[in-house]
């Protein structure tokens, strides 16, 4: 990692500290990569929860983000893009390469219930919880994604364009049409609180 | 048309209420296109819930994986243990003497020795040697001698230094089943498996326990260059782990010299010697190489045959899974367990799998996952764990799956 190279992905950024931080994590100190996963964990992990079965595979697809990212410290080119980018788009080829072997295996879904919410909770909150990650597997992954984005991770649509490499406008039309989509999921689901349009 | 559409949903979203120009029609897609937006940021904490749940788990894999990747020079590989044996020059250095000197040419001399000591004093320390082998998650097997009993809460004194045992829900074996697990008291011999939690709190699935005394206390713990000795090292299991995802394990074996040596290994080692021994304690291992430089892990090579002498054991069930299902709903929140008929060569025997416990891909060729004993129908296993006093259904601590088993194809 050149030195301009960090520089100007702190500029991106906006914030001297992470200037800082981006020079040390591309040394792969641990300390950086303690505060790099203690930052974007959460986001990691709500941007693959509702693509994926359960929490726990949640957690492992996380967990492999970072070590992926870790690995690949020194070919990671700061330039263009902050760092949650590159720890999202790491994020979406594990997610592509998952769906792939859970295809090519056939996964059963007996166990589904494996995944039902470990602490006390209103039945209609699980119903609801449920029905979501119905409806969002029955979406795109652009469509998944912009729902996340959006309404998970509470990015602004100019951020959300700028993570998506896609223009406000495209933004603007794929969230509406990711949220038409996810009512008529819900709706087909039988989900009390969508109508359908 | 479009784009005006998509325009005022942004707005809608934004300002929270439909634009004044929206017509009939739009406002009513704008209706149902916010239910649906309510819904997704209705679920936004309990994902915040789940993710913060989550996270001690991922952090310690990852910084796991971290140190893993870390260049070996340097880096704390070995972990031999043996009696201690503190630099002469550690005992010379009077109270002070670093003050006294500070501001000195002679400080930095003094300073670096200091440093020094402080090093060889972490490593002898047994708390380090936890540190550096148990990670939250990990499934372990330890043995060691009560301290105390605060109502379940027990203190074990092991090899790995003073533990913080949780054992209210454990299965007893060997113990009073009327007294239970308060029955315990201070002196008793136990072996626990179990799983790590924070700091050195290990919380009990199983407690098998001997009112024997140990042959001798848990001896304490200092470290030496464990590569140079590793050829020849070859000794029993007095301490096992294995992580959560089964990528790496820890051995501690006391070796034919009397000293005892903290061994990282692969996984597949450690799977290896769960699946053949169930009661990793007690075998007699070698350790015969490096099999992954980088990560600093060795293989262990075992023996042809589980060990027989005396010792304390836990259950162990072999065989083949033919049938898995989801248990009843617990009376209280939290996840069912697995129910598992295994056919032995006694016949069959269900198995109960609570969601604590460690289900190990081993040799299977499944992928590691929480839905793996879906798949797992027709693999061989190793199960090890206790016997539920009230039921006297197995409940299992942790699985090896194998292979499936063939059979030939019927014309």
């Amino acid at each position: 990692m050149r030195d301009h190279e960090v520089m100007h992905d702190a500029r991106i950024e906006g914030d001297a500290a992470v200037e800082a931080l981006a020079r040390r994590a591309a040394a792969r100190e641990a300390s950086a990569w303690g505060e790099i996963f203690e930052l974007h964990y959460r986001a990691i992990f709500a941007f693959v929860r509702y693509r994926l079965r359960g929490a726990d595979e949640a957690e492992d697809i996380a967990a492999q983000v970072f070590e992926v990212a870790y690995s690949r410290a020194d070919r990671f080119d700061f330039r263009g893009a902050p760092i949650q980018a590159w720890l999202l788009g790491i994020a979406r080829n594990l997610l592509r390469d998952h769906a792939k072997k859970l295809g090519r295996r056939g996964i059963p879904d007996e166990l589904d219930e494996l995944n039902a919410p470990a602490e006390p909770d209103a039945a209609a909150a699980v119903d609801l919880r449920h029905d979501l990650s119905t409806a969002m597997r029955s979406l795109t992954a652009d469509q998944q994604e912009v729902i996340v984005m959006r309404f998970l991770l509470d990015k602004s649509v100019v951020e959300t364009a700028e993570l998506m490499s896609r223009s406000e406008d495209a933004v603007k039309n794929l969230q509406r049409r990711a949220l038409a989509a996810m009512l008529r999921a819900l709706a087909e689901a039988g989900y009390p609180g969508a109508v359908g349009t | 048309m479009s784009e005006r559409i998509d325009d005022l949903l942004q707005e809608t979203i934004a300002t929270g209420t439909i634009p004044e120009g929206a017509t009939e029609t739009e406002r009513a897609e704008m209706q149902g296109l916010l239910e649906a937006m309510g819904l997704v940021v209705e679920a936004r904490s309990h994902v915040g819930q789940e993710a913060a749940a989550s996270m001690p788990t991922a952090r310690a894999r990852f910084q796991h994986h971290v140190a893993a990747s870390q260049p070996t020079r340097g880096r704390i590989t070995i972990d031999a243990i043996s009696r201690p044996r503190m630099l002469p020059w550690g005992r010379l250095l009077p109270r002070g003497l670093t003050m006294a000197l500070a501001g000195s040419g002679a400080a930095i001399g003094v300073l670096a020795l200091a440093a020094v000591v402080l090093w060889q004093t972490t490593l002898n320390d047994p708390q380090s040697a936890y540190a550096q082998v148990v990670e939250p998650g990990d499934y372990v097997q330890v043995e060691g001698v009560i301290e105390a009993n605060a109502q379940g809460q027990l203190s074990v004194q092991s090899a790995l230094g003073d533990l913080d045992v949780e054992a209210q829900l454990a299965t007893l074996m060997g113990a009073d089943p009327v007294r239970g697990v308060p029955g315990l008291k201070p002196g008793d011999r136990v072996l626990i498996s179990g799983i790590a939690g924070k700091g050195r709190e290990l919380v009990a699935q199983t407690v098998a326990v001997s009112e024997e005394r140990p042959e001798r206390p848990p001896r304490v713990i200092s470290f030496r260059q464990l590569r140079r000795l590793q050829a020849a090292l070859e000794g029993d299991v007095v301490t096992f782990t294995i992580s959560n995802d089964g990528s790496r394990g820890a051995v501690l074996i006391e070796a034919e010299d009397g000293n005892q040596y903290l061994v990282p290994v692969d996984g597949e080692s450690a799977a290896r010697l769960l699946e053949q021994a169930s009661t990793a304690l007690g075998e007699r291992v070698r350790v015969v190489e490096e099999s992954n430089v980088t990560s600093g892990a060795f293989t262990l090579e075992l023996p042809a045959e589980p060990g027989t002498d005396d010792r304390l054991e836990l259950v162990n069930v072999r065989g083949e899974i033919t049938n898995a299902a989801v248990g009843p709903a617990p009376a209280q929140a939290g996840v069912p367990d697995i129910l598992l008929t295994v056919q032995t060569l006694r016949g069959p025997v269900d198995v109960r799998v609570p969601e604590t416990a460690r289900s190990l891909v081993g040799r299977s060729g499944l992928t590691a996952g929480p839905r793996v004993l879906a798949r797992a129908v027709g693999h061989t296993v190793s199960i090890t764990g206790g016997i539920d006093a009230g039921s006297g259904q197995v409940v299992a601590d942790a699985l090896v799956l194998g292979p499936k088993v063939e059979r030939p194809a019927t014309r």
